[in-house]
């Protein structure tokens, strides 16, 4: 065992969507941090399709960005087509997404990594988590070295115990031709933490070369195009098409005969997996009557010519995965490159973590991402950028921060995550935010970043910008030609200012309800459950009630009234219970 | 989850019985409701002012008012307390007006935990607090129970149903980015939007009509008075703070109330001071309280004693009740005093309790088979005469607004919002699991 002689603040187990932001926040927050990844080569990889964003995603990505995050700004430098989704809609649901060029995704977000002060990477396999008095000390490699910390941030993604099903072919991996980690859960198992299973799955990719494109449909990018970095402006770009076409009668003639020779239905695999994200054999079985399904063909760079073929998304054997592609007009004679295939892998269950995502009974280890139950870039993006700060917050002795519902999809999403767990891979929708109007794409700076400055996540120099954007926007609700001196507003624009300005207008009714009903929220969640109180002793609540509160262990009284099932007389107990117990500590 | 910042309203004083009631403001707005109930806005704190209630410019009363600004008050908070006559009208109108004014109905020992929360009370005074709470909880939590399993709530269960599967329609199609979807059928959404809408109206209508609502179910009860009729009271009353009230602004922090059942709020009359006299012939005046109170009982209990030796003077009265009572049912009490038994009654003890279940279902049965329950459903509440007329309100807002999905999502989701303690929590994960098993939707 080699000791390494430098004792980190924070190590990021795993360099995905959740790791990277968790590390580059880390580091920029001034934390000794340490980024473990089993694979440089495969930082940042999309595992699945080629694009960020997307109805809920998008306003995810937004507000990473508004955080001093990086996923918008990779995404516009790997960006190969744009389309703001759901335009014929209200702004509230405007969603952006972008299709990027995989390869250059990776490569700029590595030489972000690489640039970022207080950031050491490392290619190597973390294989065990090591405690001192309940509280994260060490992390121990494959390599059998032995590197000290105060905290550690876990992403393992798919990875832990994964399992590739292709047919009944069955490969150890948490992507295909990538190494599974088959040690770390033993670790977390040891830990008191409860491992569950779930599954995800990928399409085939195809050589774009076999295909014939004049029987699909073809959607180009928007343009002119919104960045999805509100810090980048439009730049002229190499546009890539996406493509539209339909599975056929005939492909669900293939489903129905082959359905039992699929990975999902031969038995090998039991897990959950996202409900969002059906393969095409579990659409057949399910919606028999539905027979032409939509597929879009997503080109996976600018430098090569295979597609994603997003609908088609599979574990048959190869052979059926031929014939389903047959089947589809305009792919009679494509060449699957990498065949579908579904993955399993170890996740904890969720209700194991505070909001900060630190894990309640290991002080200083934080989950994000996958392991948490969730699926989808941007969610993982969303938890690492949390869980990465929190664990830099920790290190440096301040409160964490949590978002609260009504001013982000990322405090959304941890919020359920944390309150009512999972059972299946988790997907941010917009219906799952009850302050939806508020938590829109054009805002999220005006939501969220405050905080960044608040923790030194954007250059100071910008602070001043910022007060004067969130000016002009006030300015401009009142009257739309108001005068704005644009230069002041910095890497903020005018034309931004105007359409929130806009919208807000547009939407201010429905705005004061929510603002109001949010309040009241905001003050049950500023009601603090006390250090040493346990709520689940308070007399007089009901026995259901007990358990849950035993189980989630909430922070505040605003977190302990989302537990679904406790009444508002639970609440009133453990309310004055509370400052009866705030009393006699007074004394 | 009581938000902490709303201005709270209930009555302080019983249901039952007494000429004056007094109904207690809290919060900041109380100075404003005040303001519009009695068009006057100059009280002067802890002076009892005699003024007008005005219902819209209508006179609804003549009270006495009270004011206590905050702190000094019992909760800490801007204070008012309202006596007016206690008629049932009245009362029920009143706390009507102070809703539609920005009140919310105190929840059980709201006023209390005010109190206590802002220093007004110590640690011991507050545990009676904590014991009204925590017996109203379990008991709540019973009554929703077998509510969500009763017969009354499956007409409950049909709204929710409906406004969950319009829901998910609408959610659907916010996700739908493709253009996948077809448009929502604008004409069917609409109407079937309205016809909610008109149901959530139709229950409100039963609340302000009903009156069994405005006077309660008055349930006498006759009796000698050695019979144990007063045991049976306080054993009932007892019951009824165990499965709370779910009557709007009833007395929340004194241990009398109104008896709930299955929605159904009941005032138990006493009609005590019916006895023999010393020459064994029964007090005129007793009979005559006692009839007066019969002839307005819905139902009248008369508790026979299963001790009494002779019974002459007991069925003498027995004759005399039956001729005026409209639903009489007969309980035999003191059945742990004596292993007798008869079977033209229910057998019960008010000192054990054993049978008053059979005589809560009994009184269930009586009312619903009585004339006075014409509605499968009455709302029995001033919290969900609110809740509904809110509702459909904003069931009306949605139809109008299928163009923009987002908007008319909007009104839907406070809609389902407001129904929550009629028809149970409406989840996003309900919407979610609705629209996964309807529609073939995802990547």
């Amino acid at each position: 065992m080699f000791d390494f002689d430098k004792t980190f603040d924070v190590i990021v187990i795993g360099g995905g969507h959740a790791g990277c932001e968790a590390a580059l926040i880390s580091a920029k927050r001034g934390a000794k941090t340490l980024l473990i990844t089993q694979s440089l080569d495969t930082i940042a990889q999309m595992s699945c399709n080629p694009s960020i964003g997307g109805i809920a995603k998008g306003q995810i990505v937004r507000e990473i960005d508004a955080l001093g995050g990086a996923m918008g700004k990779i995404t516009d430098i790997a960006a190969v087509h744009y389309h703001m989704l759901n335009t014929g809609k209200g702004e509230a649901v405007w969603s952006p997404r972008v299709q990027c060029d995989k390869k250059i995704y990776q490569f700029a977000y590595k030489n972000f990594l690489e640039k970022q002060e207080n950031l050491h990477i490392l290619q190597d396999e973390a294989t065990q988590i090591l405690t001192k008095n309940g509280a994260v000390d060490a992390v121990i490699t494959l390599r059998q070295t032995k590197y000290k910390t105060k905290a550690v941030v876990l992403c393992s993604g798919t990875f832990l115990k994964g399992t590739i099903h292709v047919g009944k072919l069955m490969l150890g991996g948490g992507r295909y031709n990538d190494n599974a980690a088959n040690f770390l859960s033993n670790s977390l198992k040891d830990l008191g933490l409860k491992i569950g299973r779930l599954k995800t799955g990928t399409p085939m990719r195809i050589n774009g070369k076999t295909v014939d494109f004049s029987k699909f449909t073809p959607q180009p990018s928007d343009n002119p195009y919104t960045p999805m970095s509100v810090f980048n402006r439009p730049v002229k770009k190499d546009f890539l098409q996406c493509f539209i076409g339909r599975t056929t009668d005939k492909t669900a003639e293939v489903l129905a005969e082959h359905a039992k020779e699929s990975a999902l239905y031969s038995g090998n695999i039991n897990s959950i997996g996202p409900r969002y994200c059906p393969s095409i054999e579990d659409k057949a079985v399910k919606f028999p009557q539905n027979r032409h399904h939509p597929l879009f063909l997503e080109p996976e760079g600018l430098h090569t010519e295979e597609y994603y073929i997003q609908g088609f998304s599979t574990s048959m054997p190869e052979y059926v995965q031929y014939l389903l592609l047959r089947s589809v007009e305009g792919l009679e004679n494509a060449q699957i490159v990498r065949p579908g295939y579904a993955v399993e892998y170890d996740y904890v269950d969720p209700t194991c973590l505070y909001p900060s995502l630190e894990v309640k009974t290991v002080l200083g280890l934080f989950f994000a991402g996958q392991i948490n139950g969730t699926t989808g870039y941007e969610e993982a993006g969303g938890q690492g950028l949390i869980a990465g700060l929190n664990a830099a917050l920790k290190v440096q002795g301040i409160e964490p921060l949590i978002l609260r519902r009504d001013e982000s999809y990322i405090g959304v999403l941890i919020d359920d995550l944390v309150t009512k767990g999972v059972n299946e891979p988790y997907r941010m929708f917009t219906s799952r935010a009850e302050y939806r109007i508020m938590l829109r794409t054009d805002n999220a700076d005006l939501r969220l970043t405050d905080y960044a400055f608040k923790y030194g996540l954007l250059p100071k120099e910008y602070a001043k910008n910022f007060e004067a954007y969130k000016e002009a926007v006030t300015l401009l609700e009142t009257d739309e030609n108001a005068k704005i001196d644009e230069e002041s507003l910095g890497p903020w624009s005018l034309a931004a200012a105007k359409n929130s300005a806009k919208i807000q207008n547009k939407y201010k009714g429905y705005l004061e309800r929510n603002i109001k009903e949010a309040k009241a929220l905001e003050n049950a969640d500023k009601i603090i459950i006390p250090e040493g109180f346990d709520p689940s002793a308070v007399k007089g609540i009901l026995i259901e009630s007990k358990q849950k509160l035993a189980k989630i262990k909430p922070k505040t009284l605003g977190q302990a009234s989302r537990i679904p099932g406790l009444t508002p007389s639970d609440l009133q107990l453990i309310l004055i219970h509370i400052e009866k117990f705030r009393r006699e500590h007074a004394k | 989850m009581y938000n902490m910042q709303d201005t709270i309203a209930a009555f302080a004083t019983s249901n039952i019985g007494g000429a004056v009631a007094v109904l207690r403001i809290s919060g900041s707005k109380t100075l404003q409701i005040l303001t519009e109930l009695t068009h006057k806005n100059n009280f002067t704190p802890r002076q009892a002012t005699l003024v007008t209630v005005y219902d819209g410019n209508d006179i609804l009363d003549k009270a006495l008012v009270t004011i206590f600004k905050t702190p000094k008050s019992y909760t800490g908070e801007d204070l008012a307390e309202i006596s007016l006559h206690a008629g049932p009208y009245i009362k029920s109108r009143i706390l009507e007006l102070c809703l539609t004014s920005g009140a919310r109905l105190a929840g059980p020992g709201e006023f209390s935990q005010r109190a206590f929360l802002n220093g007004k009370m110590d640690l011991v005074e507050a545990q009676g607090v904590l014991d009204i709470i925590s017996a109203k909880n379990k008991a709540a939590h019973k009554a929703a129970v077998n509510s969500l399993e009763g017969r009354l709530s499956n007409r409950f269960k049909q709204i929710r149903q409906n406004l969950t599967d319009i829901l998910a329609q609408v959610e659907v199609r916010i996700d739908d980015t493709e253009g996948e979807m077809k448009a929502l059928p604008q004409e069917e959404t609409k109407n079937a939007l309205l016809k909610v809408a008109k149901e959530a109206q139709n229950l409100a209508d039963t609340f302000s009509s009903g009156r069994l609502v405005k006077e309660g179910i008055k349930v006498a009860l006759c009796g000698l008075t050695n019979a144990g009729k007063s045991s049976l009271l306080n054993k009932m009353l007892g019951y009824n703070r165990a499965i709370v009230s779910n009557k709007a602004g009833t007395t929340r922090d004194t241990v009398e109330a109104p008896l709930s059942l299955l929605g159904f709020d009941l005032v138990l009359v006493d009609t005590a001071g019916i006895r023999q006299t010393t020459n064994d012939d029964i007090e005129i005046e007793g009979i005559n309280r006692s009839r007066q109170a019969i002839d307005q009982a819905d139902i009248t209990i008369f508790v026979r004693d299963l001790t009494l030796q002779d019974k002459t003077e007991e069925n003498k009265l027995f004759d005399e009740v039956k001729q005026n009572a409209k639903n009489l049912i007969t309980v035999f009490n003191k059945a742990d005093k004596t292993d007798y038994r008869v079977k033209d009654g229910i057998i019960i003890s008010a000192k054990t309790g054993e049978g008053l279940d059979l005589l809560e279902k009994e009184i269930i049965k009586t009312l619903n088979l009585g004339d006075i329950s014409g509605q499968e459903i009455i709302i029995t509440s001033a919290a969900h005469y609110k809740t509904l007329l809110v509702a459909a309100l904003e069931l009306e807002k949605a139809s109008e607004k299928l163009a923009d999905l987002e908007l008319c999502a909007e009104h839907l989701r406070t809609a389902l919002k407001e129904l929550k303690e009629l028809i149970g929590e409406v989840t996003s994960e309900d919407i979610l699991d609705t629209i996964f098993s309807k529609f073939c939707v995802g990547k």
